[in-house]
């Protein structure tokens, strides 16, 4: 899972700092193609049902088609009964027409259909004159906060550990 | 093939990822997955379907099947690149998970994570590698909710373990498992609820044939 160890919280951490940094520096040039599309209460309901999907199938989309390619035949099961849920959704959508289709998407907020609309690194720049990597490394700092954090408590961890490791040495070598 | 056998440290691999992540991002978009998967559901279901499939707005408006989409080569990418590390670290065998509640697990998880991404139009390879290094608002929301469904699930599947250990609850297993198709089958209906009550004269986006083949 995502955050049962912090090593791979961490490298992850590290890797969005390097991408947080690339892809700011890049859209202050106009360069690169970002994703282009209205988020909305979908974006956050879609992800905690992935979420538990996730946890439940021990894997995400990537690990699986990887497992799948080490011949995990559990993993080509998921990817079944993924296939099978976008499809199940596809029929959902064909009746309520919920989240907007890209082609009737605005750009801004549409309340009335749970949209907030399409705001990135790019928008911000262009709607407060301020590089886009200014915006950039401001993230870059709360991540590196973060990362600091994560840092801190695995010290106290360990810290604890020791202590405790300590105390059973001391307590456990007068009865030898 | 030693590099193959050593397992990588996950900062030293993730840099290389994002490195090449920010070349993809200048080419042709940043990485995701769900994409790839949604056109081979699309293609899939037209080989079985054929023309009907037309008469589904969504793979007319959302998704029209196209065999030259980007993305599908990215997850068959992944298949294959896991394929080749296993042959040569001669780690490739044929894995089946044991138990029946490993595979309901499977099946439901699967399932959720199909459902989450379409309705979501990202996964969390796209939120953490291409939304919020994007800076985009949607990363942030998508964030905090697979955060919080990662924690809900880890809740469903201890309660499933516990479960799970007496083998006589195997029905009940298979209760739980279709309540749960059933509640995520209604936490996708409440949402478009809401905003019909929210709307009433909502219409859809484009005028489409109110004809569909499962009626």
């Amino acid at each position: 899972m995502l955050f049962s160890t912090y090593r791979n919280t961490k490298a992850l951490l590290v890797a969005m700092m390097i991408l947080t940094f690339g892809f700011t520096l890049f859209i202050t040039f106009g360069e690169g193609h970002t994703m282009h599309f209205d988020v909305g209460l979908n974006t956050f309901a879609g992800l905690f049902i992935f979420g538990v999907g996730m946890v439940l199938a021990g894997a995400c989309t990537v690990s699986t088609w990887v497992k799948a390619g080490e011949g995990n035949i559990g993993a080509v099961w998921a990817l079944i009964f993924t296939f099978v849920g976008m499809f199940l959704f596809s029929l959902v959508w064909s009746v309520d027409y919920w989240p907007p289709a890209p082609v009737s998407m605005t750009g801004e907020p549409n309340l009335e259909a749970l949209q907030l609309g399409y705001a990135n690194a790019a928008t911000l720049q262009e709607k407060f004159g301020i590089p886009a990597i200014v915006f950039g490394l401001m993230q870059v700092a709360v991540l590196y906060g973060i990362y600091r954090a994560i840092l801190r408590k695995e010290a106290i961890q360990a810290g604890h550990h020791r202590e405790v490791s300590e105390s059973h040495e001391a307590s456990s070598t007068p009865a030898e | 093939m030693e590099f193959f056998k050593k397992t990588l440290d996950p900062v030293i691999a993730l840099m290389a990822i994002a490195v090449l992540d920010i070349f993809l991002f200048l080419i042709v978009g940043a990485w995701t997955v769900g994409g790839g998967e949604t056109m081979m559901t699309g293609l899939i279901a037209e080989v079985f379907m054929g023309d009907d499939l037309k008469r589904l707005p969504f793979w007319n408006l959302v998704f029209k099947p196209d065999i030259g989409y980007w993305k599908i080569y990215i997850s068959l990418g992944m298949l294959f690149g896991a394929f080749v590390g296993a042959k040569l670290s001669d780690e490739f065998y044929l894995r089946f998970p044991r138990r029946m509640s490993e595979w309901v697990m499977i099946t439901i998880g699967g399932l959720l994570m199909g459902i989450g991404i379409r309705l979501a139009f990202v996964c969390n390879v796209s939120t953490f590698f291409g939304l919020t290094p994007e800076m985009n608002l949607g990363g942030y929301l998508a964030i905090s909710g697979i955060v919080a469904g990662a924690w809900v699930g880890s809740m469903i599947s201890k309660k499933f373990w516990r479960v799970e250990t007496c083998p006589s609850l195997a029905n009940a297993l298979w209760l739980s498992y279709s309540d749960l198709v059933s509640a995520c089958w209604f936490s996708v209906h409440a949402f478009a609820i809401l905003r019909r009550c929210a709307t009433p004269c909502y219409s859809a986006p484009i005028a489409t044939p109110k004809l569909y083949w499962w009626r």
